[in-house]
């Protein structure tokens, strides 16, 4: 088959696919970038197509942080940011440390592995509402282990008030790092045994193994798991919305929860759309900066 | 757009003259058009289905009109509503939230009843206050079903054990009920009284606490917070010193929404709360407890005003969309009836909102006679606002905060006037970015 031919037989095949990703993902997108600069409210939901243009007046109001709404979302956007933080460290962390563990042979590692993973196939909401049960601060099992080995005098509030976040960000953890650890794991399979031989050699220990060979072959996919679970946490709207419920104090209110609250509370999608917009630029500007910077360079060299 | 829906009401009415003479014809003739069916849609609730499908049996072999009843869950309805809303498709008759009602009027979401002949929504029928709220904006929107204002409800054997009677009158007796109930009842996980805070709980108790120290929310005219003065703060710190100073309430009610504080209530870790009906009939249901185990009263009253209480309604409109209007009314109208209206609001342990619906038996219960007498008359609601949504999201963000710091030893002098403040000037800017056409009159 001529290569012409045979391009053009792989962008048939690539057709469905691509078709079906426009529809998915690409007409929403441009969707919302529309309707972000129309006034469509309640006096318009019901007749979008007459909802008058706007310009960029919804996005004057998110940046005028005297306003309710500017002073919230831009408030929402940090705790964003603190969330996605937070789960990157805790998850890559506790995933790492677990690929380590699992990576050693020792007696019941088969099933180690399968028991890491629960957390990450258990249907979200379950557990999710197991956790916030876990959490309260007078019934939760969470204070009462605390209070019980002493680490704690008195109960912690878990899910109101300054510690939501971290609430969020423990929990987050917990249903992320399980996939960290298997794209670790994986990665420190293939990462070839006679390159620890020479270190040895060398005389280098278990640190210094682990330091100079372990963490830098992990890099390209370390690059693209935080990557990824940064994207995830900001798009994130299951677990603060089961977490915390649909009013959340301040503190645990991400920009997923309060452009949904706000949006649908309000019947100001207009305004929601525009928030959405400026959320997947930021998160795509993070994105960029961090392709450029990390991804890029890690993968420079391979298959050389 | 205002065009089109005045053309397809001119057709309503036309349809609905039309219509109100065929079913008289019909009525005469012992039949009604042809397998004429409608949908109708409303919030679940325990008992529903057993209601709706002896109460569409009794319709149908009346009218000849079936009619479809789809029940949905509480945390759905608000985006089925809206997807309804939007699209101009869906049931024709359906429940309302008062609370969600402005925004749904402003979507085109209710038909006027004043547009149609055989639809009566006048205080003949139904109490005062609900029919107040069905009005928005010089339409009436919807046919009062029932509500629920909340009482102060004793579990009379806690109440009995640490020797107490009788049910506080001002916040200050509130208060020195509490600290007795401590000195009496050695379990330190038992407490006298007890509040949610989550969900709306924020701004339906502070908008409580507010009116019975004689506060407002906002102005007359709408124009601007009220909340935020000397009424508004002292009752903010009223609700904070519950268990901030006073030991009355325990701190843990700061994660409370409904849910958890019922249960706490049923699990008798207070023996006293400012509920609805539910409460009492949830608890009921357990081994031993019945009804006259709880007494139901006015709620206190505050240093500067009177007893006051929120209570939010539920009504019955019929959407703008639908193809057999004067069916719908007939359905309205059957489910206004004052037997059916009792059995639905006994159904739901709320009050019926038609008021000859409380001569029926079931109603001469010491606990509805309270709830009609003493309490019906200290409610209110919530303004009818165009951007009360967004006001009241920053009543219960605000009144969340003002809990949690003082559940967490954050709070300082000060605070609860500052975040007031804060609060107000919020609400102003919500006030002034409102369309001042779309406002309520």
């Amino acid at each position: 088959m001529p290569a012409d031919e045979k391009t053009r037989y792989a962008y048939k095949l690539l057709l469905p696919a691509a078709v079906m990703m426009a529809i998915v993902h690409f007409l929403p997108i441009l969707w919302g970038m529309i309707i972000s600069i129309m006034q469509i409210d309640a006096t318009f939901v019901s007749r979008w197509y007459s909802a008058p243009f706007v310009g960029l007046e919804n996005y004057a109001r998110l940046l005028d942080f005297d306003s309710t709404v500017g002073s919230r979302f831009w408030f929402s956007l940090r705790q964003t940011t603190i969330f996605a933080i937070g789960t990157v460290v805790g998850s890559y962390s506790l995933g790492l440390a677990s690929a380590v563990i699992l990576d050693s042979d020792f007696r019941g590692s088969n099933v180690a592995r399968i028991l890491v993973l629960l957390p990450w196939i258990s249907p979200a909401v379950v557990v999710l509402l197991v956790w916030r049960m876990m959490l309260l601060s007078d019934t939760g099992v969470v204070n009462n282990v605390l209070l019980s080995a002493g680490i704690i005098g008195e109960p912690i509030v878990w899910l109101i008030g300054a510690n939501s976040i971290y609430s969020m960000i423990l929990v987050n953890v917990w249903i992320n790092f399980p996939w960290a650890t298997i794209m670790l794991y994986a990665a420190l399979k293939s990462i070839p045994g006679h390159l620890y031989e020479a270190a040895r050699i060398d005389g280098a220990g278990r640190w210094g193994q682990f330091r100079h060979i372990t963490l830098p072959q992990l890099k390209p996919i370390s690059v693209v798991i935080s990557l990824l679970l940064v994207l995830w946490s900001f798009i994130n709207f299951t677990v603060p919305y089961v977490l915390l419920g649909q009013s959340p104090t301040r503190s645990g209110e991400v920009s997923m929860l309060f452009i949904y609250n706000y949006a649908f509370h309000n019947y100001a999608f207009g305004l929601g759309a525009a928030m959405s917009v400026v959320l997947f630029l930021f998160a795509m500007g993070i994105a960029l900066v961090y392709y450029k910077y990390a991804v890029s360079g890690s993968f420079e060299g391979e298959g050389r | 757009m205002r065009e089109y829906t005045t053309v397809r009401r001119r057709g309503f009415l036309k349809a609905t003259g039309g219509g109100a003479a065929a079913v008289g014809l019909a009525g005469c003739l012992g039949g009604t058009d042809d397998d004429v069916t409608i949908s109708a849609r409303f919030m679940d609730a325990p008992g529903f289905e057993e209601f709706f499908e002896e109460h569409t049996q009794a319709f149908e072999e009346e009218t000849g009109v079936e009619v479809e009843v789809e029940l949905m869950g509480w945390s759905d309805a608000f985006s089925q509503q809206l997807t309804s809303i939007t699209s101009q498709t869906g049931p024709d008759v359906e429940e309302i939230a008062s609370s969600w009602l402005p925004q749904q009027v402003e979507a085109n979401g209710w038909m006027d009843f004043q547009e149609i002949d055989n639809i009566d929504v006048s205080t003949d029928t139904y109490f005062e206050p609900p029919v107040d709220i069905a009005e928005y904006d010089g339409m009436i929107v919807g046919s009062p079903w029932y509500w629920g204002p909340r009482a102060h409800i004793q579990y009379e054997p806690m109440m009995e054990e640490a020797g107490l009677s009788g049910s506080p009158e001002t916040w200050d007796e509130l208060i020195e009920m509490g600290e007795q109930f401590n000195e009496e009842n050695d379990d330190d996980d038992q407490y006298f009284f007890g509040l949610s805070t989550l969900q709306n709980a924020g701004s339906q108790f502070f908008s409580t606490m507010l009116w019975q120290n004689g506060g407002d929310l906002l102005s007359e005219d709408y124009s601007e917070p009220l909340f935020h003065h000397d009424e508004g703060v002292e009752a903010a710190n009223f609700w904070k010193d519950l268990f901030y100073e006073h030991d009355v309430m325990e701190s843990s009610t700061s994660e409370w929404g409904t849910d958890e504080a019922q249960s706490a209530f049923i699990n008798q870790r207070m023996a006293s709360t400012w509920g609805t009906l539910q409460f009492i009939f949830e608890y009921a249901d357990q081994d031993g407890v019945s009804t006259e185990d709880f007494t139901a009263n006015q709620l206190p009253a505050g240093p500067r005003g009177e007893s006051a209480v929120f209570y939010g309604l539920e009504l019955v409109g019929i959407h703008p969309w639908t193809d057999h209007p004067e069916e719908s009314a007939e359905w309205v109208n059957y489910l206004a009836r004052p037997e059916v209206n009792a059995e639905l609001a006994e159904t739901v342990s709320m009050l019926p909102a038609v008021e000859e619906s409380f001569e029926h038996d079931t109603f001469q219960n010491p606990i509805f006679q309270s709830f009609r007498n003493e309490i019906l008359p200290t409610g209110r609601t919530f303004p009818q606002f165009y951007g009360w949504g967004e006001i009241e999201d920053v009543l219960n963000t605000t009144m969340q905060q003002i809990i949690t710091d003082a559940a967490t030893d954050n709070w300082e002098p000060g605070d609860t006037e500052a975040q007031l403040q804060e609060a107000a000037d919020q609400v102003q800017t919500i006030i002034d970015a409102a369309d001042p056409e779309l406002e309520a009159e």
